[in-house]
């Protein structure tokens, strides 16, 4: 691999020994895959630091790193943690898990990354149309190649994080337009209500199962920026699929259109999405979760539309959100709102990688695909997906 | 019984012997590798990884994975080394930052055939893995 002086320099020890090690990791791996040279990113987001996850073996790794001196060297943020940092105990996390999960929390915060705590960086800092990043949440970095046309693998927890210490990544993979030619094309038969996010989440858990990787390409639906994100999350969940070609929405879909010249055709049966969906409960819930990934502002301000017509909910409704995003609401006192009708907002984690929910609900509702594929299999959970349009009618107690 | 020798490709260099621990199906480090132990958990037993040559097809599951072999180092436990057939980030990140030799390019038949042999010896600058009764 070719590389250029600083980075021989930096590899030799230059920046100290954090950085030279962060830097082998990326060129090993880049040399493995083919890369020719290393490139500079604006932004790095790191997955894999709950508790939960990670145990000992991560807290082990990244305090080591700190001792040798580990600092971010560009713009970097980081993914859900297991718990809110400020509401753990009322959600019944032990102590022990908290202090576990803190002492990650303030290893990363030494090493400079912002305190984030999201699954969607790309609403703190929005990637540009050939962006090269370095990603490791698989639903962000399907949204940041698929919506924002940035350019990022999915580089999985410790990689990610060496690319945050060294603001670089390898040129391999979706870096280069050669791996960015779309593959499959997905033929929906029959119309689905993909304006609701939680049909859009169905059919990419369908695409997700049926392509398992490839690069698909969909023509002439109509999604909205929170269906779009709901598919990419689903499909990259239940398959590896980080780049969709949406038309009218990817940016280079036009130039991807140039490229395929032979493109195999997928069909999708408007039946297979619908019967993912439940439009009505056959049995009740434990909870409906909504906000994987974290639900926006513009997200929980409709989920009040439809909540508030409720003076308490039937069955109670938890939405995770990002840190960023419960600042602004409680700043304009939705979250006291959601609170006194029987809903929980909670921020910094999410249900799949807390441990507060298996020990609480057996059963559960979500509004994403990407929900229904993890859910069962972090939390044990029985995992059912209901429309989003109607969480009103579903959550609400029935009028007398 | 002769020793047999076997071309692989060399990821993270180094010179290794060991007694070998092979498995013939994909492992993901997360969940079936106890760091602090050192051990590896097939089917109800533990079987120790410190020191051996450690041999399988490839990585699958959790980009954790990692970390786990990150830790094996930290807690005194890691193998000499890791042959698979197909490397993939996961497993080379973990092995850059555990400074663990890794080598790939084994096919899954001569895993199949290698419970013939005890011991091996990788010779890194030579690309050589060398198995012995």
């Amino acid at each position: 691999m070719y590389l250029t002086r600083e980075e021989e320099a930096i590899l030799n020890g230059k920046l100290g020994e954090a950085t030279a090690s962060a830097l082998k990791v990326i060129v090993k791996v880049g040399e493995a895959l083919g890369a020719e040279r290393l490139v500079e990113i604006p932004h790095a987001h790191a997955s894999g630091l709950s508790y939960m996850t990670i145990g000992d073996a991560g807290l082990t790794f990244l305090k080591s790193f700190l001792e040798k001196g580990a600092k971010v060297r560009t713009f970097s943020t980081v993914n859900p943690i297991g718990m809110d940092l400020e509401l753990w105990k009322i959600l019944g996390i032990s102590k022990e898990f908290a202090e576990k999960q803190s002492e990650i929390v303030n290893a990363i915060i030494e090493m400079g990354f912002e305190p984030t705590f999201t699954c969607t960086p790309y609403l703190i800092r929005k990637p540009a149309m050939g962006e090269h990043l370095a990603w490791g949440e698989s639903s962000a970095v399907a949204m940041a190649n698929t919506y924002y046309g940035g350019r990022t693998n999915r580089e999985g927890g410790p990689l990610a994080l060496m690319s945050a210490l060294t603001g670089r990544t390898y040129m391999a993979g979706l870096h280069l337009d050669e791996n960015r030619i779309p593959t499959h094309e997905i033929v929906i038969d029959g119309s689905i209500e993909l304006s609701d996010p939680a049909y859009a989440g169905a059919l990419g858990y369908v695409v997700g199962e049926k392509l398992r990787g490839g690069i698909p390409l969909i023509r002439n639906v109509r999604m909205g920026f929170d269906s779009i994100k709901s598919y990419t999350a689903a499909a990259a969940a239940s398959g590896d699929v980080a780049l969709t070609y949406i038309e009218g929405v990817t940016p280079d879909y036009e130039w991807a259109i140039r490229q395929a010249s032979s493109i195999e055709r997928v069909h999708v049966e408007k039946r297979e999405v619908a019967e993912l969906v439940k439009t009505k409960l056959d049995e009740d819930v434990d909870a409906i979760f909504i906000g994987c990934p974290h639900a926006d502002v513009d997200e929980v301000l409709s989920i009040y539309a439809m909540l508030s017509k409720c003076k308490k909910l039937r069955i109670p409704v938890w939405i995770s959100t990002s840190r960023n995003a419960y600042m602004k609401l409680k700043d304009i006192g939705v979250i006291e709102k959601l609170e006194a009708i029987g809903a929980f907002v909670i921020r910094d984690t999410c249900p799949v990688v807390s441990p507060f929910v298996e020990a609480r609900f057996k059963s559960i509702a979500v509004t994403s695909g990407k929900g229904f594929f993890y859910l069962p299999k972090m939390q044990k959970s029985r995992t059912i997906i209901i429309p989003f349009n109607r969480i009103g009618e579903i959550a609400c107690e029935k009028k007398k | 019984m002769r020793e047999k020798e076997i071309r692989v490709r060399i990821i993270v260099e180094g010179n290794a012997e060991g007694e070998i621990l092979v498995y013939p199906k994909p492992i993901s480090f997360l969940g079936e590798v106890d760091p602090k132990k050192g051990v590896f958990l097939s089917g109800g037993k533990e079987l120790s990884l410190k020191g051996k040559v450690f041999i399988f097809p490839n990585l699958r599951g959790s980009t954790v994975g990692s970390y786990v072999i990150y830790a094996l180092r930290y807690y005194g436990n890691a193998p000499s080394a890791i042959i698979v057939s197909r490397a993939d980030p996961i497993l080379i990140a973990g092995a850059v930052l555990a400074d663990i030799p890794l080598a790939e390019g084994i096919s899954e038949d001569e895993i199949s055939d290698i419970g013939k042999f005890s011991k091996a010896v990788l010779e890194g600058n030579a690309g050589l893995l060398k198995l012995l009764p």
